[in-house]
């Protein structure tokens, strides 16, 4: 923009002094603490009132759209009960972790006031073992899609912002990665390196990339399409901090979205892992925890249902809060589910 | 004919993603603890044997000798023998006898599931928040939220609590019962050549309860997914024409949304055969079906790396092969892809 048309844009405002100011959220925190200097109380007042209008129509949005859905609201709720479970889990468990993977004599007893929901193999007691089990399961998932997250947004902005060669090699290999059956290589792999946390914490991050890595690409490519990169190229600011200040922000809502379907799948997946034994045998988990009791599941059903209610319950959880993200941010989303 | 050059520049990016496994799953050969050629020779083979082997394999060579004589291996059906899983069979005799009753299990859950998770789709996109599409939305929820394998061993609990007993408890044949004369390697179409249908229908009540598993997974993606792609073809403007033109509703779903809207699902279930892989794994451990996932479970739970290698490879050329077939029938059905 040249000088003159900066001017010009200048006394256009000047003129037009008696429209109310349009978008007052972000004008508002600055003009707010110094109004009285520069405006007169009548201004103040329909500024207030637009200011008003604005946010009652923001939150009936979001009302409309998102809480006001029963469905989304019992998904909130379960996944603060998850999270909150997982992170207390130590001061919430009636058992501590030593009793929790020691041996007693009474195994495979039902619920009584000792053991609430029971006990399982070598007299374990059932709630606290679920209860470490999601501190674990949660601490794989939110580890390892933060990896996929970081390098998949880092590695879609790339693509969609060069294009090019960079662009055909990043999507090359990512649809190569796609092609891969993503579980069974991670069994291949904990088979024959041994099953440790951070091997499956890597694994599990780098199966999940391509996926972000395409979500990022393609709103990267029309956001970058738009007037305000011009302008921001035009007053000289670098291409990194294009990428990561101006379009990272506008395209980094479907990543947000599917964050929550991932971390669902995710918990899926390493129940399966767990199931066959390949979890990492110094933590507790659901999946090995129904490999055992199966055997015992006529003497003990209860040792088998709590593990099974807390996959239903927690992928529950975050699938419901995904669709209802979606619904709220982008009612047309289509291929956000996998 | 643009179908046809679409099918051939499909082909061509399979090249690549093939040279990628094979060179992944060649570094995990060489990655591997113990000595390769020991572990490709038979307990019983002489120090000569050993020698000979190793100068075969090539392991004093440069890499890519290595890598040359690996790909001629593969490529020939020389994978290898299993010694601990397979008691001393090739593995490519092995995997031709496992691999179809995995593929058969497959290919009935996803046949019931494509087409229930249109049937369920159908009806809640098109009811879109009545009634109808919550129940069926809940039912999504729950069962999207279940591994297979867990879904599994409770149905398998139907034996016991039910006085019936009408579900078999494990396995894939009565005990007792003979099997087929091997024609093909496929049990069904052994059963139905050689006129044994007592077998057939044996074989398919055992199937009952991990297909039924393996489906409602999969029906449950699709009928979410056809759901979605429902009501955005709802909102189309020719779908707008054909209300204005007076056609009924039943009409207008049934043969103006459905078709335009099954290319999303195949989509989905090209991505989601791939995620269905490992509940398959699970299942068939559940329940003692001796296919592919059982071999590779008791591969990796006993470290045999021939195995483990060789079902590596011919799970991902399944997957890729059912990928390859998917974008070739959404080609078919969708001239706009051709043109991209």
């Amino acid at each position: 923009m040249s000088r003159t048309k900066v001017q010009e844009n200048k006394r256009e405002i000047d003129l037009n002094e008696e429209q109310p100011v349009v978008n007052p959220s972000v004008i508002s925190t600055v003009i707010n603490s110094f109004k009285f200097l520069f405006m007169s109380k009548s201004r103040i007042e329909r500024l207030q009132e637009t200011n008003l209008q604005h946010r009652n129509l923001k939150k009936k949005k979001i009302v409309n759209g998102w809480l006001k859905s029963t469905f989304t609201f019992i998904g909130v709720v379960l996944i603060i009960i998850i999270i909150s479970i997982a992170v207390f889990s130590h001061w919430i468990a009636p058992y501590s972790y030593k009793e929790a993977t020691g041996v007693s004599l009474n195994f495979w007893k039902p619920p009584s006031l000792a053991h609430p929901l029971g006990t399982g193999q070598a007299g374990r007691d059932v709630l606290s073992r679920i209860i470490y089990g999601t501190s674990y399961y949660l601490l794989i998932a939110s580890l390892s899609v933060s990896i996929s997250l970081i390098v998949g947004t880092f590695l879609g902005m790339l693509a969609g912002f060069y294009g090019k060669w960079i662009d055909s090699i990043i999507m090359r290999v990512n649809d190569i990665i796609l092609a891969f059956p993503g579980i069974i290589f991670a069994l291949a792999f904990l088979a024959i390196f041994g099953a440790r946390l951070k091997y499956i914490v890597v694994i599990f991050g780098v199966i999940g990339i391509p996926y972000y890595a395409r979500l990022v690409r393609s709103s990267v490519f029309k956001e970058k399409e738009l007037d305000y990169i011009a302008a921001a190229k035009v007053s000289g600011a670098t291409n990194w901090r294009i990428m990561f200040k101006h379009i990272l922000p506008n395209s980094i809502q479907p990543v947000i979205i599917s964050v929550s379907f991932d971390i669902g799948r995710l918990l899926i997946n390493l129940t399966i892992i767990g199931f066959l034994g390949f979890n990492d045998p110094n933590y507790i988990d659901w999946g090995s925890d129904i490999f055992t009791g199966r055997g015992h599941i006529w003497v003990a059903p209860w040792a088998t249902l709590w593990p099974s209610v807390m996959i239903l319950v927690s992928v529950i959880g975050f699938m419901i809060v995904g669709d209802g993200l979606r619904d709220a941010f982008d009612p047309k989303y289509q291929y956000g589910f996998s | 004919m643009s179908l046809i050059r679409f099918v051939l520049r499909r082909l061509l990016t399979i090249i690549p993603t093939l040279l990628i496994i094979l060179i992944i799953t060649f570094f995990i050969t060489r990655m591997l603890p113990g000595d390769l050629a020991m572990m490709r020779l038979n307990p019983r083979a002489s120090y000569e044997d050993y020698l000979r082997e190793r100068a075969r394999l090539g392991l004093d060579d440069p890499i890519y000798v290595q890598f040359f004589v690996f790909l001629v291996d593969i490529l020939s059906g020389n994978w290898g023998v299993s010694y601990i899983v397979g008691r001393d069979y090739p593995i490519w005799f092995l995997i031709g006898q496992k691999l179809p009753i995995s593929l058969e299990i497959m290919a009935i859950s996803m046949i019931i599931a494509i087409f229930l998770g249109i049937k369920l789709g159908k009806i809640s996109g098109a009811h879109k928040n009545t009634k109808r599409d919550h129940i069926s939305r809940l039912f999504t929820y729950i069962f999207v939220s279940i591994p297979a394998f867990v879904m599994v061993t409770f149905f398998m609990q139907l034996y016991v609590f039910t006085p019936l007993k009408i579900l078999p408890v494990f396995g894939y044949k009565t005990p007792g019962y003979p099997n087929p004369p091997q024609i093909t390697n496929s049990r069904i179409l052994d059963c139905i050549l050689s006129g044994q249908l007592y077998l057939l229908v044996d074989y398919l009540w055992h199937l009952i309860v991990p297909v039924s598993a393996l489906a409602i997974v999969q029906l449950v993606m699709m009928s979410r997914q056809f759901r979605a792609s429902m009501i955005s073809t709802l909102e189309e403007d020719y779908i707008r024409t054909a209300y204005a033109k007076g056609i009924k509703e039943k009409h207008i779903v049934k043969k103006h949304a459905l078709k335009n809207s099954v290319t999303p699902l195949i989509v989905v279930s090209g991505m989601g055969f791939s995620a269905v892989l490992g509940g398959m794994i699970a299942v068939e451990v559940v329940y003692q079906l001796p296919g592919m996932g059982k071999l590779f479970y008791d591969a990796i739970n006993s470290s045999d790396y021939n195995v483990i290698i060789a079902s590596v490879w011919v799970f991902s050329l399944v997957v890729i092969i059912f990928n390859f077939f998917s974008d070739v029938i959404i080609a078919a059905l969708d001239p706009r892809i051709k043109l991209k």
